[in-house]
């Protein structure tokens, strides 16, 4: 693009066309006090804070709104422009309530410092304060209206960047105020990503976890990042003497690859440190019973039931990269099972066709034209990358394309979205696919048709994720995408890692089904069996150890159990969809697990390379479904996606339900129905929703529990089959 | 004089098609399709030098231009029928007595413009003309004037009628364009124009009632016939709402540039109870105030833009000797204060405290320091975000400057002079 000059403040800036001329201004160091602008929102001009002066022009302007023209000489610092920009400081201020001294915000507070260095000296106003009185309080979020300046960041933010509008404005003029809609957060749809919070300049919006806790300036802040799942949010974790407070995302600030988006379980996700479910000292089985122990007797036990024996590794895939490379130098990295199997697999499917296991990075999605997503629910199991997705579209103006069989939130932005039935994924591919072979190809679908037009002589990104990492189908949709992206060229392929480190999991061990284990002794690192390999016994084994930051239902099959820490207590890295991340340590734990692992022996090597068949020709399908029966997907709540919500008081406040969603025409009309697997059946309440289709249901829960281990078998927890029984 | 925008109000059954017709309406839509360019058209409206009547005197058919221009489609036509300010009741007259004027002159408008979709944006407040607009519209459809290709040419053009709901603010195009696509009405930030994005972020033109009523005649009639009315740099004939301590309150039509004086007193019939006159608001609640040593301006967007007020909507609102400047102007305010759409700061602020403030000199707890923090809340609501901001003040801050008297009056006194003890 074509830049050209502007001169702002007698300073000549470079200026590029579109845009306006406080980013100028701000790229060349000229601080132009803002209220309503902020670099993550849409212009919305509506608080007069930045007004400027124009050569040439009758009217003082408002520089967020200005487009920067050739030639435009602008002034921000006239005795004018300070004037009227005192003037509407001081409207602010007149009836706002200054109770710095116990508002959250104070130290932070946008309104504080641009009244202190741009507002009047002296208050004219002689009128009684104002007062609207309308404090709304969701469960984990307030808005104290009386303190809100009506800038409307948080109404753009929730409705235009998260796609959510939940929050809106009621009555008018000076009565004015902000509320989610009805007054409730919960009926409004707030997902509690807390952004509005975020971005909100003063003490009008609150986290109500923090509320009267603590003062910003003396907190300690530590940058880290968000081990809840792959989506891998950096956030600012603040703690006063050693204690989390509160995690901030700071949008516009943060330079991670998430730009301060979080959602429910970063923002609030962080007190499952405090939870009482939390191991305090490890225990070992005596007859019936769990005994506490000490550590070095827990370590000395430990040592001599390993020696010698072949180890079961079950690993959760949030780990950090310094605790996978102990883990297997001690116990071996080939007998190993994880919840990252299917992630592997999906890994392996590529590498068929490129021949290496590698996926891209994100920020792949930045330089091409064309985002490519085949994936379900990402915005539940990875809600930010959903959120950056979506953000590819509104803000960057990609085109966004989806392929799935289940409706999504980015479908609000799509240009366009493919649902089909589960076993039919994979053909639809192969529709592009011929169109890069055959320029006149048609599938004899327009909406293919027009999407593979789309596509053509673009930059690519692919993006698999969501659920749709836990179909059967995994591997061979991976083929295929990859076979489709080498023959268009120019394209990546990002696989979303559904948890924090996946991807180092499988870079570090030769994943296998449970079933295959063949050692004696069972190891469980930080997982819980039923969430994470729903369907599977715990092999039988002489000796069974789990180590675990929580009381899980695991320890009563365990006859050691070690307590470990959790995320905010980690100082390490991961490797992250955006390169490899780094976690600091905010909180410092009692136990820590890679000091445990190091007091244990290490192991010879024994891993072998792992061979690569290269096949160059995309995959096939192997689901097949038979007239009549319905696909299911297993679906954990955002907020019970590993397990935050059970270990979170604050995530409990806005768990989510368990019900299961049918077509109407699958539903006919049914309130309840029983669901019947292979081992065992389930009761459960029906939604019905017509954004499905046909065939396909959605089994939400928040919790994987008991009771679904005869209907759902790991790895695959999506698109199983299951019958309804007829009453 | 002649009537020429009243020219049918007077007829019995006048909102009916065939009443309008046998009188030569619709003729000049029939010339308009069969012989003249869409550019012919815009051409013709330049030459008449019309200037939009719904406030801010926009050359029409420059408008039009820039619509016609734009290449994105569709294209939408919308009248602008909200009518939402004090003493205003000039279109109503046009949407209750001729609804066919306006409605050919949309229909002229859209097909020079290329629009395909037209909405009548009408003042919730109305629902008589509600009724007399959508028989209309059905009477149009009827006769071939509204539809899929009008009086067989290629052009088409399909018409709704849309209420408002009671907001001053859904006036200003933007807004309204919010409000059309079932949003809350608040403005846009302009640019881009509604010509270039508007309704669904589509070419969308806005006109007022009279505006569209002035496009019938001057096809009939000519441009060159019409610019030679009244004002030469803003000629037509112009509607003339007046209100307040008059004799004969109303709506007159009389030519752009009629001294103001010459309407309320001879038009209007002077003061009621031939009282001397104390204040003018010559456009609409929210112009400056002219004193009786300044009525005789020629009405018109110029010369009144001159005299440090403004045309507006053309409504002259009249005080007389008997009337407090400070009730009138916190009349005003208040009714703003009220219909401040609360997007903006100094206008959502400002109008609340200009409302405090008046209200304490009118009840006797004035203070001197107050005159000068209204002059310098009026400054601040300059910036605000639209017209109703930006002119909202003018009532309170010109009579600050033209009765400080009045107001020192109310401050020294502690009580409202006008008020009886
Ligand atoms: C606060 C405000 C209220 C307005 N109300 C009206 C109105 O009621 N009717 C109208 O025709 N124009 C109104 N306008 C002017 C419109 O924004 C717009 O300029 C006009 O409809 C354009 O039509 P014209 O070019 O035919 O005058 C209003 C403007 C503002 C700022
Ligand atoms: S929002 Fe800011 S200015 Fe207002 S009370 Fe809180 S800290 Fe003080
Ligand atoms: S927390 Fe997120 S979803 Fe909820 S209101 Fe705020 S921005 Fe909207
Ligand atoms: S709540 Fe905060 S972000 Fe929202 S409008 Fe008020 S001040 Fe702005
Ligand atoms: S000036 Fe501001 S508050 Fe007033 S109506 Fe316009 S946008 Fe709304
Ligand atoms: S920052 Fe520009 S108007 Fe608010």
């Amino acid at each position: 693009m074509e830049s050209f000059k502007i001169i702002i403040d007698g300073k000549e800036c470079e200026a590029y066309p579109g845009e306006t001329v406080l980013e100028v201004a701000e790229r060349n160091g000229i601080v132009i006090p803002v209220f309503c602008y902020h670099k993550e929102l849409r212009p919305e001009g509506a608080c007069r804070v930045c007004l400027v002066e124009v050569e040439g022009a009758p009217r003082l302007a408002t520089a967020c709104t200005l487009r920067a023209m050739p030639d435009m000489v602008v002034k921000t610092n006239t005795e004018r422009v300070k004037k009227a920009r005192a003037g509407v400081i001081e409207l602010i201020l007149n009836n706002h309530t200054l109770e710095c001294p116990i508002c959250d915000k104070a130290g932070e507070c946008e309104l504080q410092m641009v009244g202190f260095r741009y507002g009047p000296k002296k208050s004219r106003y002689r009128e009684p304060r104002r007062e609207k009185d309308i404090v709304i309080q969701g469960p984990l979020i307030e808005i104290d209206n009386d303190r809100c300046i009506l800038c409307r960041r948080c109404i753009r933010m929730c409705g235009e960047n998260m796609g959510n509008r939940v929050l809106g404005i009621f009555n008018r003029g000076y009565k004015a105020y902000i509320s989610p809609f009805n007054g409730d957060f919960l009926e409004g749809g707030c997902e509690h990503c807390g952004s509005c919070i975020d971005v909100c300049p003063v003490g009008s919006l609150l986290d109500r976890a923090f509320k009267y806790k603590d003062r910003p300036w003396r907190m300690e802040k530590t940058w880290t990042t968000c081990t809840l799942c792959g989506s891998g949010c950096k956030m600012e974790v603040d703690t006063y003497h050693g204690k989390v407070k509160r995690v901030v995302g700071r949008i516009g600030i943060n330079n991670g690859h998430n730009r301060g988006y979080l959602c429910v379980r970063g923002k609030w996700g962080w007190d499952i440190v405090y939870s009482d479910k939390r191991l305090k000292k490890p225990l070992l089985k005596k007859g019936e019973e769990l005994k506490e122990i000490s550590l070095e007797e827990a370590l000395r036990i430990l040592k001599e039931k390993i020696e010698g024996k072949e180890i079961n590794l079950f690993l959760e895939s949030s780990l950090t990269n310094e605790e996978l490379s102990k883990l297997s130098a001690v116990f071996g990295n080939t007998n190993v099972t994880s919840d990252a199997l299917t992630f592997s697999l999906a890994v392996e499917g590529i590498a068929s066709i490129t021949g290496e296991r590698r996926t891209a990075s994100f920020s792949s999605t930045e330089k091409s034209d064309v985002v490519f997503v085949i994936g379900d629910f990402i915005e539940e199991v990875n809600p930010v990358i959903a959120t950056l997705l979506r953000l590819l579209v509104i803000q960057k103006g990609k085109r966004l394309i989806r392929v799935g069989s289940y409706p999504s939130k980015l479908d609000a932005v799509a240009f366009s979205s493919l649902i089909v039935s589960p076993e039919e994924v994979i053909d639809l591919l192969k529709h592009f696919i011929m169109g890069t072979i055959d320029l006149y190809y048609s599938s004899g679908d327009r909406k293919i048709d027009s999407a593979a037009k789309a596509l053509r002589n673009k930059k690519v990104a692919f993006i698999i994720g969501g659920t749709t990492l836990f179909s059967p189908d995994i591997k061979e949709i991976s083929q295929t995408v990859a076979y489709l992206a080498d023959r268009m060229g120019n394209a990546t392929i990002t696989v979303i890692p559904p948890k924090a480190n996946s991807i180092g999991v499988t870079k570090l061990f030769d994943l296998k089904p449970p079933e295959k284990l063949k050692g004696s002794v069972n190891v469980l690192v930080n997982t819980e069996l039923e969430r994470d390999f729903p369907g599977i016994e715990l092999p039988k084994a002489e000796f069974t150890v789990v180590f675990t930051p929580f009381y899980t239902h695991d320890i009563a099959k365990a006859d050691l159990v070690i307590p470990i820490e959790t995320g905010v207590e980690k100082e390490g890295k991961v490797e992250g969809i955006e390169r490899t991340l780094d976690l600091k340590r905010a909180v410092v734990p009692k136990y820590q697990l890679t000091e445990i692992i190091s007091q244990l022996p290490y192991r010879e090597g024994s891993r072998e390379k792992r061979e690569l068949k290269i096949k160059k020709k995309p995959g096939e399908s192997i689901l097949s479904g038979e007239k009549g029966e319905i696909y299911f997907t297993l679906l954990v709540n955002r907020t019970g996606w590993n397990s935050v919500s059970y270990y979170s008081g604050n995530v409990a406040k806005v768990a989510g339900r368990r019900e299961l969603h049918l077509h109407p025409e699958d539903a006919k009309g049914r309130k309840i129905v029983t669901l019947k697997g292979e081992h065992g059946e389930l009761p459960i309440s029906v939604v019905e929703n017509d954004s499905l289709i046909p065939g396909t249901a959605v089994l939400r829960v928040e919790r994987v529990t008991r009771d679904l281990k005869g209907l759902v078998k790991f790895p695959f927890t999506s698109n199983f089959k299951c019958r309804i029984a007829e009453e | 004089m002649e009537k020429i925008l009243l020219r049918n109000v007077e007829k019995e059954n006048s909102h009916k098609i065939e009443v309008y017709m046998k009188s030569g309406g619709y003729q000049s839509l029939r010339k308009v399709l069969k012989e003249m360019s869409p550019d012919d058209v815009i051409e013709e409206v330049k030459i008449s030098g019309l200037r939009g009547r719904g406030g801010a005197g926009f050359p029409t058919g420059m408008k039009w231009e820039f619509a016609s221009q734009d290449i994105k489609e569709p294209k939408f036509f919308v009248c602008n029928a909200d009518e939402g300010e004090p003493c205003t009741f000039k279109d109503r007259v046009i949407i209750e007595k001729d609804p066919h004027a306006m409605i050919e002159g949309m229909i002229i408008g859209a097909y020079a413009t290329g629009c395909r979709y037209g909405y009548i944006y009408l003042r919730g407040e109305y629902p008589i003309g509600k009724k007399i607009l959508e028989r209309a519209i059905a009477e149009a459809y009827e006769k071939g004037f509204l539809g899929e290709n009008i009086l067989g040419t290629d052009f088409s053009f399909d018409l709704h009628v849309h209420s408002g709901a009671g907001a001053y603010i859904c006036g200003e195009e933007t807004a309204l364009i919010e409000s059309l696509e079932g949003k809350r009405g608040e403005p846009r930030i302009k640019p881009p124009f509604p010509v270039n994005a508007g309704y669904l972020w589509k070419p969308t033109v806005v006109n007022n009632v009279e505006t569209l009523a002035n496009i019938p005649v001057i096809i009939e009639r000519g441009g060159k016939w019409y610019s030679q009315i009244g004002s030469p740099d803003c000629p037509g004939p112009k509607l003339f709402p007046v209100s307040g301590k008059v004799k004969r309150p109303g709506v007159y039509e009389l030519p752009m540039g009629t001294p103001l004086e010459e309407i309320i007193f001879e038009h209007a019939g002077g003061i009621v109870n031939d009282r001397k006159l104390k204040a003018v608001f010559p456009g609409g609640a929210s112009s400056s105030v002219l004193t009786p040593d300044e009525i005789s301006v020629p009405m018109d967007f110029p010369s009144l833009a001159k005299a440090g007020t403004m045309l507006g909507s053309g409504a002259i609102m009249v005080l007389d000797e008997t009337d407090c400047i400070v009730k009138a102007a916190l009349r005003l305010i208040e009714f703003f204060r009220h219909e401040s759409c609360g997007k903006c700061t100094p206008c959502r602020e400002g109008t609340d405290w200009l409302v405090r403030i008046l209200r304490r000199i009118e009840n006797g707890s004035g203070r001197e320091e107050d005159l000068e923090i209204i002059l310098s809340i009026s400054e601040t609501m300059e910036n605000s975000f639209c017209g109703l901001g930006m002119a909202a003040h003018n009532p309170v801050a010109s009579t600050v400057r033209k009765f400080r008297e009045e107001y020192l009056n109310h401050v020294k006194s502690g009580r409202c002079p006008f008020r009886s003890v």
